[in-house]
Formats: structure tokens, C-alpha cells, sequence
């Protein structure tokens, strides 16, 4: 039964593809091999097979055959609309790109990128990656993937998911975009639980996602783009942390900021920080040979978790 | 594995223009490149032997020939040309190439490259959204990149000026790259130190100063020494600290229905990085064996406390 419908699928892209004229259904019922029984048994085969090849990407035009009759219609596949053409290209863009596919050898687009290069090698082109010397790209960490949340973002249609650490565990997300930051995904998208545009990491998903069923349900705002988000919400607040450094040490906490003298023991330096954890966690790396100064809550929470107590 | 006829005829598709290109390759290879088995491919092979054009007489049919385990495409009909990217292909592609200027640096000449070449690409794939995803690979990118990736092709040693964060202190080393890689968004160089004779692990952008050292000699290549086999600390991972267990994932032991507190050896020999990582996690993460590391832990707890007075 598969084999059937592949090798259906088959013919019928290369009849679309040869055909200088747009083929109508009824010459592709006579001439494509595979279409046979009823008339409708044969339509609702014909209507899944353009759906199927539509989804890899092929797209079929269709248009009117006959101006006096506009039901009749015609199909035929552009061979410039089905075959891959980068412009003119130099072996050296080729192998770049083939670096930067080899990137994805993890989860996410792993996929893709396997199937992108297998592309690439059909296009004759002699590519030499070893010159850049950048096997050594990775750009995700060991993560679940999440193919259907690529789909939803594409169909815009609402997710909903279980997420880690929240007090409403059922999240409902119209997806604006997808980030990949220090080696983790995140989704961006509008709550609709808190109507408001959140960021969720998705190692933090407890529960498959659930893709609800309307396509086109929203919009993602013209002017939205997730880089130009997080870059915003990067440089939006900094706070500022007077820390005590121990001479010669603290190493690297040195790189970031401007350091002076306070005595024999100690210096001092202004260090900025957007969120508390991670910037405890920098700070605290060092132990006893670092010492916040101010400000004060910062002071209190580090006492009263090195006392044991809960935060 | 499930595949769907559609899954099939996408493999078809792709394997004719790949032979085109490589003729008389091997259903082995193909069976590899296309991450299949030869047996798999050898039905898609038969398969496209039956397909073609409208009339179907042998004129009209794919024509292949395979000898003895080799294939070659003798008449493709219309499926020479490789087909288009798909939308999720593009976004590999396109993100890729940013994730790459990510961790070059200003100035790095191949980011300058790179930067083009995304954008020429950009104007091509019309009809894809690329907006919508975005890349970055991870921190302050490092002048030094390109000198190590030259120094691994041409396996030349380097002095470097490095700053231990592990240990707190600035070394002076001399190294010969191994290889490159990335792991929550920074790149780490492991490479055999010839100052302290072993095999370390360097965080690029804590590299302050660099020079190449010329041609590696063979006596360069020494062996380094045996990790000692050794039994690995245990620790409990607390809910507040999730996101240490997210980014060392591939360190801990972690059962599919865990719950917190997690229990879990961690596969690190260097006790320094473990202790500092703990006091960092305030109380999120402890160590629960071996007995020596925790006192050292409390002790270290203490000290830093006594600081606040």
C-alpha cells in the first residue's frame, strides 16, 4: 500500500515537472500511473497528493485552463519553483554553509540539516570543509526536541504545555518566535493566561506539547523579532554591586569592571548584573575572597543562605 | 521507526540528483549519507526503476544501473536537480551561519565572511519568515578563535596567558591543540599542556594573551598521564537549582521520572570546580559523599559567611 502511494507520488512530480502546459485532472487520472477506481475515490487522492507534496516544499501551481470554463483547472510543478538554486555560488560559501549545517548535529534541526546537506552535495559542487578547521561547531545542548512547535509557529496556532515552576502549570502560548540562547531553546510568545509576552525555556516543559487545532489563530506583530526582543530585555535594567576582591584573586571577575584599591587585603569593583541568581552564583564561586558590599538585600541573601536557612 | 510513504518518496526524490553527482557510488554509502540501511535503499532504488513519465515504455522510465552494489543514473527524466530547501532547512541554514558570526569576533575576517554570505543568502529565500527564529551561540566572542583553528590545522604549538577560574590564579602554558568545542555557549579548547604534561580543558575567552609557538615536534606528542580511576562525588540537586541540572546534564545520572531532591554521582574529578559550583548554588546543591569533600564545603561556607560578620 505504501509502496504504491510513493511510487504514485513519484510519477505525478515527474509528469508535473515535464509538463510545459497545465495538466488537468482528468489527463492526470488517464496518464499518471496510479490513479485508478472511482471518479471521487481518485479526487480525494488527487487532493491528498498535492497536500502531501506541498508539505515537502513542492509547490504546484494550479491555475484556470480554459477562460470560458474557470472550474476546469490545470496543474503543472515550475521546474524553477521545485529546484534548489543558491545564485551563483563559490565552493568556499559551500563549505561554509555545509560548517554551519554540521552545527545542528544534535536535536532540533538535526534533521533538516541532514537532509539540507544531502541537497548541497547533489549540486555538483566540489566543497572542502576541512580549510576552516570548525568541526568542533555545536550550537545546542542535549535538549528534547520539539518539532511541533516549529510547526505550530509556522501555522500559528496556540500551544499548550506544562511548565516547570509556575503557579498556573498550564500554559496557553501563541508562539512568536523561537531563540536559541548559550545552548538552550526558548520560545517567546504571547501568554494568554497573563496576556502578556513571556519567554519560556523548553528543557522546562514538563508536558508534550498540545498543538490546539486552528490554524491562522493570530498574528505575530509585524514589528516583532526575538533577537531585538531579548536584546531589549538584555539591556533594559542593570543593577549595580559594590564587591570586595581579594588581592590577586577573583581573576576573572577583574575583566569585568574597574578596580581600585581599598587596603592591603583588598580591592573593590562595580560589577552589573541584570538577575540575582546568576550573579550570586559568579560572585559566590569565589568564596570568602569575594565580599558584596552593597546592595543591602543582595548582602541578606547571601548571609542567610550560607547560614543554611531557606530562600 | 514508522516511515510514511511520504517520508519515502522525499528520500526518492533526494537520492536522484545525489547519484547524478556521485555516480557509481556504493548502496553502502548511500544507505549512510541518507541515514538508512542498504536494504532500504535498495527497495527506493527499485522503486524509482518503475517510475517516469506518462507513457511509462522504457524511454520514459528512471533508468538506473546497479552493478554489483553501484549506482548510477542513466536517465533521471525530470529529478536531476536537487529540490529546493524546505522552510525548516533554510532556518538551519540561516541560523547556522549566525550562530557562527556569534563566536567570531569584530574584525575576524571570516565573520565579515560569513555576515555576507547570510545576507546574499537571505535575498534568495524569499517566502520564508525568517524572523521568526533567532541564534546566539553563547559569550563575549574571543580574538583568539582563529588563531587556534589555524594552530589546529597547522598543529603548531601555543603560548598562552590563561586565567583559571577553577583555581583562581594566571598560568603560563605552553599547548598543543586538540580540538574545539561547545558547551553552554562557550567554547572550550582541549588541548595536551606541555607545562603540566596532561590533557586540559581551556575556556577560550579566559585566554588573555596568545602567541604561536611554531612547528609541534614529536617529542611534543608525549603521552599524557592515566586519569587515575577514581569513584565520583555525590551530591543532591534541589528544585530552586533546576538550571544546573539543565546545563550538566551529560554529567549527572538522571532517571526519565525523577523528582527533586535528586540524588545523583556527578562524573567531575576536579573538586575545585565541584565545591565553587556548590557555594555558588547557595544551598541548592550539596555533597552528599565522599565525606572529606562536604567538610571541605561547609568549611568553605563558613569562611565566606564569616566575612559578613
Amino acid at each position: 500500500m505504501s509502496d504504491q502511494k510513493t511510487e504514485r507520488l513519484l510519477n505525478l512530480t515527474i509528469a508535473l515537472l515535464a509538463t510545459q502546459r497545465y495538466l488537468t485532472k482528468s489527463e492526470i487520472f488517464q496518464s499518471v500511473a496510479g490513479y485508478s477506481g472511482e471518479i471521487d475515490t481518485m479526487e480525494r487522492m488527487f487532493e491528498r497528493d498535492k497536500d502531501d507534496l506541498r508539505s515537502l516544499g513542492i509547490e504546484i501551481e494550479v491555475r484556470a485552463v480554459d477562460v470560458l470554463f474557470e472550474d476546469q483547472m490545470g496543474y503543472r510543478i515550475r521546474p524553477s519553483d521545485y529546484a534548489l538554486d543558491l545564485g551563483p555560488i563559490t565552493p568556499r560559501e559551500l563549505a561554509l554553509i555545509s560548517v554551519a549545517l554540521q552545527g545542528w548535529r544534535t536535536s532540533a534541526l538535526s534533521q533538516s540539516s541532514q537532509t539540507a546537506l544531502r541537497k548541497l552535495r547533489s549540486l555538483g559542487i566540489d566543497t572542502d570543509t576541512d580549510q576552516f578547521a570548525m568541526e568542533w561547531l555545536r550550537f545546542e545542548n542535549e535538549q528534547p526536541s520539539f518539532d511541533l512547535l516549529w510547526d505550530a509557529l509556522e501555522k500559528r496556532q496556540v500551544v499548550e504545555f506544562g511548565y516547570a515552576n509556575s503557579s498556573s502549570p498550564i500554559r496557553h502560548v501563541q508562539p512568536y518566535g523561537l531563540t536559541l540562547l548559550h545552548g538552550f531553546w526558548y520560545l517567546i510568545g504571547f501568554d494568554l493566561d497573563r496576556q502578556e509576552i513571556r519567554t519560556f525555556k523548553i528543557a522546562r516543559v514538563i508536558t508534550p506539547f498540545t498543538l490546539l487545532k486552528k490554524e491562522r489563530s493570530y498574528e505575530i506583530p509585524e514589528d516583532f523579532s526575538p533577537a531585538k526582543y531579548l536584546e531589549a530585555d538584555a539591556t533594559s535594567e542593570f543593577n549595580r554591586a559594590v564587591v570586595h576582591i581579594r588581592k590577586n584573586h577573583c581573576l576573572t571577575l577583574r575583566l569585568e569592571g574597574e578596580v581600585k584599591s581599598v587596603d592591603d587585603d583588598w580591592d573593590e569593583i562595580t560589577l552589573r548584573y541584570q538577575h540575582e541568581d546568576p550573579f550570586l552564583r559568579k560572585v559566590l564561586w569565589f568564596g570568602s575572597d569575594a565580599k558584596i558590599i552593597s546592595p543591602a538585600d543582595l548582602v541578606h541573601k547571601v548571609k542567610n543562605s550560607l547560614q543554611g536557612n531557606a530562600l | 521507526m514508522s516511515e510514511t510513504a511520504l517520508d519515502r518518496a522525499s528520500r526518492a526524490l533526494d537520492l536522484i540528483p545525489f547519484i547524478v553527482e556521485n555516480p557509481g557510488i556504493s548502496i553502502e554509502d548511500l544507505a549512510t549519507v541518507f541515514g538508512s540501511t542498504p536494504k532500504e535503499i535498495t527497495k527506493d532504488l527499485n522503486l524509482l526503476f518503475v517510475c517516469g513519465l506518462p507513457g511509462y515504455s522504457p524511454l520514459e522510465l528512471i533508468d538506473l544501473s546497479f552493478d554489483d552494489g553501484y549506482v548510477s543514473v542513466i536517465d533521471a527524466q525530470t529529478l536531476d536537480k536537487p529540490r529546493k530547501l524546505s522552510r525548516r532547512e533554510v532556518f538551519a541554514v540561516i541560523l547556522g551561519l549566525e550562530g557562527m558570526t556569534s563566536l567570531r569576533a569584530q574584525g575576524d575576517p571570516l565573520r565579515a565572511e560569513i555576515e555576507e554570505l547570510r545576507s546574499k543568502l537571505a535575498t534568495l529565500i524569499s517566502g520564508v519568515n525568517i524572523k521568526i527564529a533567532s541564534l546566539k551561540v553563547g559569550t563575549t566572542p574571543t580574538p583568539f578563535l582563529s588563531h587556534i583553528e589555524t594552530s589546529l590545522r597547522e598543529r603548531t604549538l601555543l603560548d598562552i596567558t590563561y586565567l583559571s577560574g577553577h583555581r583562581d590564579t594566571e598560568t603560563q602554558r605552553t599547548i598543543r591543540p586538540n580540538f574545539l568545542y561547545v558547551e553552554n555557549g562557550f567554547i572550550y579548547l582541549r588541548a595536551f599542556c606541555l607545562t603540566s604534561h596532561g590533557e586540559r580543558t581551556f575556556r577560550v575567552d579566559r585566554i588573555i594573551e596568545l602567541e604561536s609557538k611554531g612547528q609541534a615536534s614529536a617529542l611534543d606528542f608525549e603521552k599524557a598521564l592515566p586519569i587515575k580511576s577514581e569513584v565520583f562525588p555525590t551530591i543532591e540537586i534541589g528544585e530552586r537549582s533546576r538550571g544546573f541540572l539543565e546545563e550538566n546534564r551529560h554529567l549527572l545520572e538522571i532517571p526519565d521520572d525523577f523528582s527533586y531532591p535528586l540524588a545523583t554521582t556527578i562524573a567531575v574529578s576536579d573538586r575545585e570546580w565541584l565545591l565553587r559550583t556548590c557555594l555558588g548554588q547557595r544551598g541548592g546543591v550539596s555533597i552528599l559523599a565522599p565525606a572529606d569533600l562536604a567538610t571541605e564545603l561547609a568549611q568553605r561556607r563558613a569562611e565566606t559567611l564569616a566575612l559578613y560578620g
